[in-house]
């Protein structure tokens, strides 16, 4: 068969099949799909009050429409679109200066073992304890807010920090401090996994500075870039919490955001169509968006093992001293900049609430624990347990719903168009705002009487879970060496077999997807504020009862933000580097 | 339900009919008490140890069939039988990294003696499945050295065997044989013909569905053919879809333990891809295909998946993986002295070579122009495919380079082969863009 290509005639030869015809029936052809069917079943719970809000978004007095959409000719609702966009630029902002850190510490060992922790505890804190911390840290009396007594003693005067304008100051840094941290320790695991003898390579072709950069660094994090930019600027589109703890109420109007303006209406009393069609809007920002990103989250199938050429050079080229002094005058103001919010809530929280109240951290009038005492008081142990709960379960109902799909989107052999359609409709599920299920699924809480109890809101924790489970263990398993799992295959072994010698291999994503549902579900809000009910006294439901108080309650906030965070920051403290590798699983060279 | 489950359910079902008629028929009345089984109850108890016992009857009857074509266990008295034996033992070698080399030697050196038993005893409705264990092997030796003509030869023999013997089986695998000795003959419609013919005569016994999913391959591997001759257009796309569609069916009509078609059904996926200049898809299936194989051992099935990936690879302008996957593959095809694979492997680096530089450079020895490599490898190339009459490509290429071999190489047909930047940027760009094609060795 002469085939022409690249200008080559090519004889190609296909195969037969010889020899004694196989005895034995066809496999089951359904067989695959009825093993899809439990994450089809769970991720209906947001599949199906989606729809009902896009049906809502079109439903107007007149029939169909697009009616509804006129809510966005509103100033307000023009305003909150704006914001949000800007919200995608700082996203983008901190993408790049997240990695000019990473470039700046990678090779620099030491640098990284004084960033990593300080890096990661922001990142396991929720965005509400960051909003507190942060409230706290600019407060707008000098002898409480940090910055501004700092300001004040330097230019004898400072500027309003909680006010319009300035606001963005304060939001802007919670969100970066939060954040920072996961875009960095992901560009330098995929600066890592350059290659030593590229590394070694590139030197000794004298590549440098940009040249460099172009050539070797970007390309190859390419797909990094994709994860950290689909995260952030998904994130950075459906800010909430933050902007509602940190912003005083007069304030929230100049801080608004699509989200934040979604709640505002329907808590107005707005017209159910019209807030359909808001948070349709939101969900189209964000899908256009996490659609362009998945550029970057296409990701092939890993190499064979026999074909990865074992490194003749296990160490790579060292940094000069520059590099190490650059890395160092970059790297501790970084470090600080991130670990002083946790002393400051630490040190906040060791106050008695109303020494709390009139002081700053640094005072050391009404030192003592009563501030943890109060938060006791407003309900922090049962929350403490309930949150438990919730996160556990839906952590075991993410990962035993999960790990099935994606293996059988890896190599459950079904069709390619298939399994691309799935995968895409995970992307947009897993970025999908809670705006646009949260009206329904309160209404059909409601009506079975589900509304307040701690299953449903496991239930909507699992679904939101579930889509980027799937991918990411999908990617993980797709990365099994080909010819372990085809040696499973071919050993006739049973599936379950076959997915116990797969996991072997894909442990890190299997812990990375463990730990982030577990964190994502015990520091959420917005599904428990807009979902749930005080039935299911989720912990951060109870810090933000106590922050609706903050000059007299930021001792027992700040107490509750502490004991809250205590459990994700030993998680992520524990299992950052397994989650990094899980988080990175395909995206090495 | 595999055959050790039905056999396991028709004894577990056998024993149940035992322990009912035990029950009805010889229990004492304490145990009826225990029980409390009364007169009626003893009347159904006997209705389930009846109906139990029709039921392991149902699941044992399988096995009965089964052992008529099945010689009785022993030694084999008879030179046929011998030699069925061993001709069986030697196909399952051939190709595989355990005896493979042993296997093509003991093939070429026994094919003769094979061939005349099979027409001694094509008239012995006795000898009919020695016979065909016999025609089995030879039909893997002929497909894997392209010999249609011997090939179709022994499928008209194993029909009239077939049709002696009132085995419809038989008559239905000589079609299916018949059709890939004239498609690799070139004749496309007979092949046709031949498939229809075996379609007629499928019968519902129980490699029903591995005979149908051979029949599909068929099909497909036919269609491809036609799209070779046809110019990119239309009417290629058609048949090229067509081919695709019908390997898509084998693969769903596949019985589940049938390995080797599994592989041949992807491989041909992994063409199908090739002809619609898809590189990277056709990778996809090539390298899922080799890793199949190389758990198996498979040494063959490896090294064509591997050629392929060298095309896959030539497909999407990485010249140096080609060159690499088409010299891995050809190593291959030498451990288990698979000479046609092997002369095929050489022929693309020497038409590679010819065509491009860069190849030429990377094969060249002791100072070489391009046109002299080419010549070397194509030369090789057609001696190990016993010339290059009859393999049209190789012919033209051989020509082309013995043509220009006089003479001197263009400056730039052989460059030194060095690290340069476009080379970093490129080598960047495919370790993002192709995670899995890389060549084993390099």
């Amino acid at each position: 068969m002469p085939l022409l290509i690249n200008g080559l005639r090519v004889e190609v030869v296909g195969r037969e099949i010889t020899g004694r015809p196989v005895p034995g029936r066809p496999r089951r052809s359904y067989w695959p799909y009825l093993r899809g069917l439990p994450s089809l079943a769970l991720a209906s719970v947001l599949i199906i009050p989606i729809a009902v809000t896009t049906v809502g978004a079109f439903r107007t007095k007149h029939g169909v429409g697009l009616g509804n959409f006129g809510v966005l000719t509103n100033a307000g609702a023009g305003r909150a679109l704006l914001h949000s966009l800007i919200w995608v630029a700082v996203a983008v902002a901190l993408i790049a200066a997240g990695f000019g850190i990473a470039m700046l510490g990678h090779r620099v060992s030491g640098l990284w073992r004084i960033l990593q922790p300080t890096l990661v505890v922001p990142f396991a804190i929720s965005g509400l304890v960051a909003g507190a911390a942060f409230r706290i840290i600019f407060d707008p009396a000098p002898e409480r807010g940090t910055v501004t007594a700092v300001v004040t003693a330097v230019f004898h005067s400072s500027p309003v920090w909680l006010s319009p304008g300035f606001i963005w100051v304060v939001l802007v840094s919670a969100f970066c401090w939060g954040w920072l941290g996961y875009v960095v320790s992901l560009f330098r695991a995929g600066l890592e996994a350059i290659p030593d003898d590229l590394a070694r390579a590139v030197k000794v072709d004298g590549l440098r500075g940009w040249r460099r950069l172009r050539v070797v660094e970007l390309p190859i994090l390419l797909p990094i870039f994709g994860i950290i930019g689909l995260t952030l600027v998904v994130a950075a589109v459906r800010l909430f919490d933050l902007i509602l703890i940190t912003a005083p109420g007069a304030m929230q109007a100049d801080a608004d955001v699509l989200a934040l303006h979604w709640w505002r209406t329907t808590n107005a009393g707005e017209d159910s169509g019209r807030s359909a069609a808001l948070a349709l809007v939101l969900f189209a920002v964000v899908a256009v968006l996490a659609v362009l990103g998945m550029r970057g989250l296409r990701r092939h199938w890993a190499m064979p093992e026999s074909a990865i050429p074992p490194s003749a050079q296990p160490s790579r080229p060292l940094p000069s001293r520059n590099r190490k002094v650059l890395g160092l005058a970059v790297g501790v103001p970084v470090s600080v900049f991130c670990a002083f919010p946790v002393l400051v809530l630490l040190l906040t929280a060791l106050h008695e609430p109303a020494a709390a109240g009139l002081h700053g951290w640094w005072s050391s009038h009404g030192l003592g624990l009563s501030s943890f005492g109060a938060a006791v008081n407003a309900g922090l142990l049962r929350a403490l347990v309930s949150n438990l709960l919730i996160a556990v379960v839906a952590t075991m109902l993410v990962l035993a719903v999960a790990v099935r799909t994606a293996f059988l989107l890896a190599w459950g052999g079904l069709p390619q168009r298939l399994t691309r359609t799935v995968v895409i409709a995970c992307v947009v599920l897993a970025v999908t705002p809670v705006q646009m299920y949260a009206a329904p699924l309160r209404e059909a809480f409601a009506y079975s009487g589900l509304a307040g109890l701690r299953i449903s809101l496991v239930l909507v924790h699992a679904a939101a879970g579930l889509p980027f489970a799937i991918l990411l263990l999908r990617v993980a398993f797709a990365s099994a060496p080909a010819s372990l799992v085809a040696e499973a295959l071919q050993g006739q072994a049973r599936r379950s077999a076959v997915i116990t010698r797969v996991r072997q291999t894909c442990g890190p994503a299997l812990t990375a997807v463990a730990v982030l549902q577990f964190v994502l579900a015990w520091n959420d809000f917005t599904v428990g504020f807009l979902i749930g009910g005080p039935g299911a006294t989720p912990l951060s439901l109870v810090l933000w009862g106590e922050a609706r108080q903050f000059a007299t309650s930021a001792g027992t906030v700040a107490a509750a933000a502490v004991v809250s965070s205590i459990v994700p920051v030993v998680l992520l403290l524990a299992y950052w580097p397994t989650v990094v590798r899980g988080l990175t699983v395909g995206t090495r060279p | 339900m595999s055959r050790r489950r039905d056999r396991r359910l028709g004894d577990l079902i056998g024993v149940g009919a035992v322990a009912s008629f035990v029950v009805s028929g010889m229990a004492s009345d304490s145990l009826k008490e225990i029980i409390g089984a009364s007169g009626g109850g003893l009347v159904a108890w006997l209705g389930v140890g009846v109906a139990l016992t029709v039921l392991w009857l149902v699941l044992n009857v399988p096995r009965w069939p089964r052992g008529e074509h099945r010689r009785p266990a022993g030694a084999p008295t008879t030179e046929l039988g011998a030699s069925a034996e061993q001709a069986e033992y030697w196909q399952v070698a051939l190709g595989s990294d355990v005896g493979g080399m042993a296997a093509a030697e003991w093939f070429d050196n026994e094919e003769p003696k094979l061939r005349k038993l099979v027409a001694r005893h094509a008239a012995d409705p006795a000898a009919v499945d020695d016979v065909a264990q016999l025609c089995d092997a030879l039909e893997a030796w002929y497909v894997r050295q392209r010999r249609p003509a011997e090939l179709l030869d022994l499928s008209e023999r194993l029909a009239t065997i077939g049709d002696q013997a009132g085995r419809r089986d038989l008559k239905e695998i000589a079609a299916a044989r018949a059709a890939t000795a004239h498609r690799l003959a070139g004749d496309l419609d007979a092949a046709n013909r031949e498939l229809g013919r075996s379609a007629g005569l499928a019968a519902h016994g129980r490699a029903a569905a591995a005979l149908k999913a051979r029949r599909q391959i068929e099909w497909g591997l036919a269609n491809l053919a036609r799209a070779d001759r046809c110019e990119p257009g239309a009417d290629f796309e058609e048949h090229v879809t067509n081919a695709r569609d019908r390997l898509e069916d084998a693969a769903a009509t596949l019985p589940r333990n049938d390995l080797a078609g599994a592989t041949a059904v992807q491989l041909g996926l992994g063409i199908v891809a090739l002809y619609r200049q898809d590189g990277e898809q056709a990778l996809d299936h090539l390298l899922s295909v080799a890793a199949r194989a190389r758990a198996t051992r498979d040494r063959s099935t490896e090294a064509h998946a591997q050629e392929l990936a060298g095309v896959a690879a030539w497909s999407q302008d990485n010249v140096r993986e080609a060159v690499a996957w088409w010299q891995a593959a050809e190593r291959l095809y030498a451990d288990i002295d698979e000479r046609e694979g092997r002369g095929r492997c050489l022929q693309h680096l020497g038409s590679a070579a010819l065509a491009n530089g860069v190849v030429a450079g990377l094969l060249r020895r002791d100072g070489e122009s391009g046109q002299a490599v080419a010549t070397r490898l194509l030369k090789e190339s057609a001696r190990l495919r016993g010339g290059a009459e009859g393999h049209q490509v190789l012919q033209s290429y051989l020509t082309m380079a013995q043509d220009g071999a006089s003479r001197p190489p263009p400056p730039s047909a052989a460059p030194t082969p060095r690290l340069t930047v476009r080379d970093l940027w490129r080598w960047v760009r495919r370790a993002l863009s192709q995670r899995g094609p890389r060549p084993p060795g390099r």
